[in-house]
């Protein structure tokens, strides 16, 4: 292949990157965020992401999956840099001790109006939902995020976080009740329910 | 657990997986007619799904750094594609 040839080819892929992967930024910022929990640290981490992204886009199969694979190189990377940056405890194992239906249960022994479970979650302010998912030992905290903030399927989040489906979805059980009980102490702080 | 039959039972097992539209064609079509019938678990299934629903609206959103995309394509600009 000719240099022009070859200058013609990385301008096609950089247009076809900036076209199809930079849209993805405000999810993927968002996703940063809650992973390292500070704009600095999630700012560095999304420019890393999209440097090695761009890298490896040359490899990328057009038609696949392109948002997995983003977040693939994400949590790849938060994994292995920040995470050790950061040196965050490295929790494993999560909290078992918390009821099947523990909010629902929680906030219907408090309603005396129909929906009024409901009314809670609504009042509950942005910034508190994002500190109690953040509040997740990160094992629990990212297949949560994958599935319940970005819409991924048990088999993309298996691929993304490169673990057995069978992880995905325990951790994800785990980290849906630990986020239930995180989020009964912000409604319980925030007054929005009657303590016990 | 709640108060009821095996039923209710074997249908609250399966509501993670049916509201995550993960469950087998079978266990799908279970599940939609015991909830048709079964207020009790159709209030629970309701109250997670508005849950997931209050998680995925109230953990968007954020904003960005205004010269984040800007910064960003100037990086991918001074780049060329050569593999590392």
């Amino acid at each position: 292949m000719s240099k022009a040839e070859t200058a013609l080819d990385e301008d096609a892929l950089r247009e076809r990157f900036e076209r199809d992967v930079l849209p993805l930024l405000p999810s993927l910022y968002g996703a940063a965020l809650r992973m390292t929990r500070n704009p600095s640290d999630a700012e560095d981490l999304v420019q890393d992401t999209y440097l090695r992204a761009f890298r490896g886009f040359g490899g990328f199969q057009e038609g696949t999956n392109l948002k997995a694979w983003l977040y693939r190189i994400l949590t790849n990377n938060f994994i292995n840099t920040y995470r050790k940056k950061q040196r965050q405890p490295q929790i494993v194992d999560g909290p078992d001790d918390i009821d099947e239906w523990y909010l629902f249960d929680k906030l219907g022994a408090q309603s005396v109006q129909e929906s009024a479970e409901d009314q809670v979650l609504d009042r509950l302010p942005d910034t508190d939902v994002k500190q109690a998912l953040e509040s997740l030992p990160e094992n629990f905290r990212i297949p949560v995020l994958l599935a319940d903030v970005e819409g991924f399927s048990y088999k993309e989040i298996a691929d993304i976080m490169e673990t057995p489906i069978g992880t995905v979805m325990s951790r994800l059980h785990r980290g849906r009740k630990a986020l239930e009980k995180a989020l009964w102490e912000t409604a319980r702080q925030r007054g929005l329910v009657e303590s016990e | 657990m709640i108060n009821c039959g095996p039923e209710c039972e074997q249908t609250l097992r399966e509501i993670e997986r049916w509201l995550d539209g993960e469950c087998d064609a079978s266990v799908k079509v279970d599940v939609q007619s015991h909830l048709s019938g079964c207020n009790p678990c159709m209030q629970r299934v309701e109250f997670r799904r508005r849950l997931k629903v209050v998680i995925q609206t109230k953990c968007t959103g954020d904003a960005i750094p205004v010269d984040l995309q800007d910064k960003l394509k100037g990086l991918i600009r001074s780049l060329d594609t050569a593999p590392e």
